[in-house]
């Protein structure tokens, strides 16, 4: 009678066996389905968030530098600031280059005393009928670095010595920037385009951009499959700029209802001495 | 056996039930976590906004009351306080936040009527005076701004002093919250003036980001007051000349006297995109130049080498022009040749009311003016200061080339004019004043002349030969919208005051003096001589106040940032 009896619930019929199978399956896809839909929710969240702050973040340091901004002249040269060149800063003097990336060169105010834990600000003197604060010269540059975007503040004493040089990355995913260079007497306009990562997560891919000028669709030689590209300003159509292509089977096509965000500031400079 | 088996099954599928719903929740926590972070770098941005609208309030507040002091003075001060001795700074460190956002407390209300702040005060405006707030919502519930006024010793030139505004703005947030309202990017915090509210909140939660701005205020003299060249419009440079000051005993003009101190010299009321300096590696402006619109061309240029500036003095704005505006002299009604004329001298800032009680008239036209058919080549300055002659030229004066037209002295008139040196005669020209190729008008020494012109001015100063050498003895007063031209290569010495001509100045000559109209063009290679002698030696009425500096204090150089350097920039 026991063997009989265990017999019994020794095992499911292969219907039972089929229709529990399936409905684990079922629950175990709805499961996952639902784990990777958070996933992709909480990426895409953070990569918003993330892109957010980095898009509110470079406005108000430009907008900030610029309202604060005064006359001046690029390091190494005596080019009057505000300035849009394309170069670098090396040991803190401007080397212009062509093939260099855009960067937008601010004076400001030498307001503090030092750049350590010690700085004060600066009492204001009148010099030969003008306002000065410190001695010296504090020049903030603006330029695109690869996908980041970065500010460089160089603090020199009187005989141009570069007391400190620091860069600091304040945005990624950075896919363009650029300044309205003929608008530099009264207002600094800025614009600056990201990847769209929080929308379409890159995963392995790369992010492209700027191969073409005016901007255009990429040639599907660039870079390989799962590969991304973003049409920047310089594009003749203005419909185009931000326009998404994405690489698959060697070729690039459009990603339909998906542009690449760009921000913008139009900044009057305060200070009639800069203009 | 059985029955275990049974429970371990159930017990299996409990576990994974329970540890799917613990996966789930993680990410869904995690998602609200980035979310709720969201928030508080969406607010912490909102706040610093925020603040900086109550900077800029209190800003505007300063500068409300410093340019209602200078006119009617009344209520210019409501609120404000009054404190003995220096601004205190930095702030002391029991303040809920370092630096230079500490509210002073303390002090006397300021007196109505009273002057801006000296050297050895300073004035406050109290945050319970300039904060808004609204209670009960999410966020920032109130922003409060207090703003402080000071000068000192070496903040001052011919103008008067100018002065140091610091404002701060802060936001609050409800007493309650529960979040920082800080970013979970310290970049942000960084940026935003929030390192600080982060890592040592004496003030609580509640505490949000501050702005703090700095400006220095130059005071801009009324009208045409204490300035070289004073326009409705714009100035355009585009030759070699320059412009400067200078102050000399005797009112003639030498290098040896320009001042030094770079005053303000050029003021624009509204600049378009004709302002301009040539930036030719020169110095073009010995001074300052405030104005209101669009930036003079070059105005900041700092061309050649070694860099010249194009202006050497303080670039500031805006300028206030409101320069009045002269008339005719009118006809006393019922007395034949006796007329009244009041006339605001935009440097001096005096009004005088003349009478004449008789008057010659000549007959203008294309040549000399006619008395009866008969060229009148001569006339006398027959008058004192307060009652000068009057002379009348109906329709165009012209001196036309190889005539010469002389203004003479005299110790005779009505009433007798004391002192050769002081003779004084109005000359009311009702058309153009012309000189052309030679013709010269040559006024002697110790004449003052004033020309009323209701037409084109055209001069130069190798046909108008003002043997005083010095510009006070020498005004024309333009009436309308016309047109004043000065050319050639001999020295103008005079003013001109023609609030709606258009001017120009070419040639190689120079011109001693002061000039006020709508625009000037100065093309040629002749420089521009302000003679400060034409203004008050100080303390000149002040028509408002222009922003020199402007700067945002962000720093916290308490802390450092992300990559271990010092808030600072």
């Amino acid at each position: 009678m026991k063997i009989f009896t265990k017999t019994q619930y020794a095992a499911f019929t292969l219907t039972e066996l089929m229709v529990s199978v399936g409905c684990g399956v079922l629950i175990l896809a709805a499961v996952v389905t639902a784990g990777v839909s958070l996933q992709k929710s909480y990426a895409a969240t953070e990569a918003y968030s993330t892109t957010e702050g980095n898009e509110l973040r470079v406005l108000d340091y430009v907008a900030m530098d610029c309202r604060r901004a005064t006359s001046g002249t690029v390091p190494g040269t005596a080019t009057p600031t505000p300035y849009v060149g394309t170069g670098s800063f090396v040991s803190g003097s401007w080397v212009a280059s062509s093939s260099g990336t855009t960067a937008l060169i601010l004076s400001l105010p030498v307001y503090y005393s030092s750049t350590n834990s010690s700085a004060v600000p600066n009492t204001p003197t009148l010099s030969s009928g003008v306002v000065t604060y410190g001695s010296g010269s504090v020049t903030v540059s603006y330029q695109q670095s690869g996908t980041n975007f970065t500010r460089e503040v160089i603090v020199q004493n009187s005989g141009g010595t570069v007391l400190s040089d620091t860069i600091t990355p304040i945005a990624q995913n950075v896919a363009s920037f650029a300044v309205t260079d003929t608008d530099l007497t009264n207002w600094i306009s800025c614009s600056i385009m990201f990847f769209p990562t929080f929308t379409h997560n890159a995963g392995n891919g790369t992010w492209w951009t700027g191969l073409n000028n005016p901007d255009t669709a990429p040639a599907n030689s660039v870079g390989s499959n799962g590969d991304w590209y973003a049409i920047n300003g310089t594009a003749t159509d203005p419909t185009t700029v931000g326009n998404v292509y994405f690489k698959s089977g060697g070729t690039y096509s459009l990603v339909e209802n998906e542009k690449a965000t760009t921000v913008a500031c139009k900044t009057f400079l305060r200070n009639a001495s800069a203009r | 056996m059985k029955n275990d088996q049974t429970y371990n099954d159930k017990g299996s599928v409990l576990v994974i039930a329970l540890m799917t719903m613990t996966i789930l929740t993680m990410i869904c926590a995690t998602s609200l976590y980035i979310t709720s972070q969201n928030t508080g770098a969406g607010m912490q941005t909102a706040a610093w906004q925020q603040s900086l609208t109550g900077a800029e309030a209190g800003i505007d507040a300063a500068v409300r009351a410093l340019n209602q002091s200078g006119t009617s003075g009344a209520n210019a001060w409501t609120n404000w306080k009054t404190v003995s001795g220096t601004l205190p700074t930095p702030a002391p460190s029991s303040s809920p936040v370092q630096g230079y956002t500490y509210e002073p407390t303390g002090g006397n209300a300021v007196g109505s009527g009273s002057p801006p702040p000296d050297t050895s005060h300073y004035y406050y405006l109290p945050s319970a005076n300039l904060s808004i707030s609204y209670p009960n919502t999410e966020g920032t519930t109130a922003v409060k701004a207090w703003v402080t006024i000071d000068t000192w010793s070496s903040l001052s030139n011919s103008n008067g002093s100018w002065y140091r505004v610091r404002a701060t703005g802060q936001a609050t947030f409800q007493s309650n919250s529960v979040y920082k309202r800080v970013s979970n990017n310290r970049l942000d915090n960084d940026l935003r003036n929030t390192i600080t509210m982060n890592l040592n909140r004496k003030g609580g939660n509640s505490l949000g980001p501050t702005r703090t701005i700095e400006a220095i205020l130059q005071p801009v003299p009324k009208g045409g007051s204490a300035r070289a060249i004073t326009l409705a419009n714009w100035l355009a440079m585009t030759g070699g000349g320059s412009v400067d000051a200078f102050s000399s005993p005797n009112g003639q003009w030498s290098s040896t006297y320009r001042d030094a101190s770079n005053p303000m010299l050029v003021s624009e009321g509204a600049t378009s995109n004709q302002a301009k300096f040539a930036n030719t590696g020169q110095t073009y402006v010995y001074g300052g130049v405030t104005y209101s619109g669009t930036a003079p061309t070059n105005v900041n240029a700092n061309s050649g080498n070694p860099p010249v500036k194009d202006v050497l003095g303080q670039v500031s704005t805006p300028a206030v022009v409101s320069l009045p505006t002269p008339s005719d002299p009118t006809a006393v009604s019922g007395q034949s040749g006796h007329y009244a004329w009041t006339y605001q001298n935009p440097w001096s800032g005096t009004t005088t009311n003349y009478t004449f009680n008789s008057s010659t008239t000549y007959t203008g036209g294309g040549n000399l003016p006619q008395n009866g058919g008969n060229p009148v080549t001569s006339i006398t300055a027959n008058g004192t200061a307060s009652s000068p002659g009057l002379i009348i030229i109906s329709g165009d004066f012209t001196v036309p080339g190889g005539n010469t037209f002389t203004i003479n002295p005299t110790t005779t008139g009505n009433p007798p004019v004391a002192n050769s040196s002081n003779s004084n005669v109005i000359v009311w020209v009702k058309g153009k004043f012309t000189t052309s190729g030679s013709g010269v008008i040559s006024q002697a020494s110790g004449t003052n002349v004033t020309w009323i012109v209701d037409g084109d001015i055209t001069v130069s100063g190798s046909s108008y030969s003002n043997q005083n050498g010095t510009a006070a003895t020498d005004s024309f007063v333009g009436i309308g919208s016309n047109k004043f031209t000065d050319s050639g290569s001999g020295t103008f010495v005079g003013t001109v005051n023609a609030p709606q001509y258009d001017g120009t100045i070419s040639g190689s000559g120079d011109y001693t003096g002061a000039f006020a109209g709508s625009t000037l063009t100065i093309s040629g290679s002749g420089s521009f001589h302000y003679d400060e002698g034409l203004s008050p030696s100080s303390n000149p009425a002040i028509g408002n106040y222009a922003y020199a500096s402007w700067f945002e204090d962000n720093s916290d150089p308490t802390h450092k940032d992300m990559k271990g350097n010092y808030v600072v920039y």
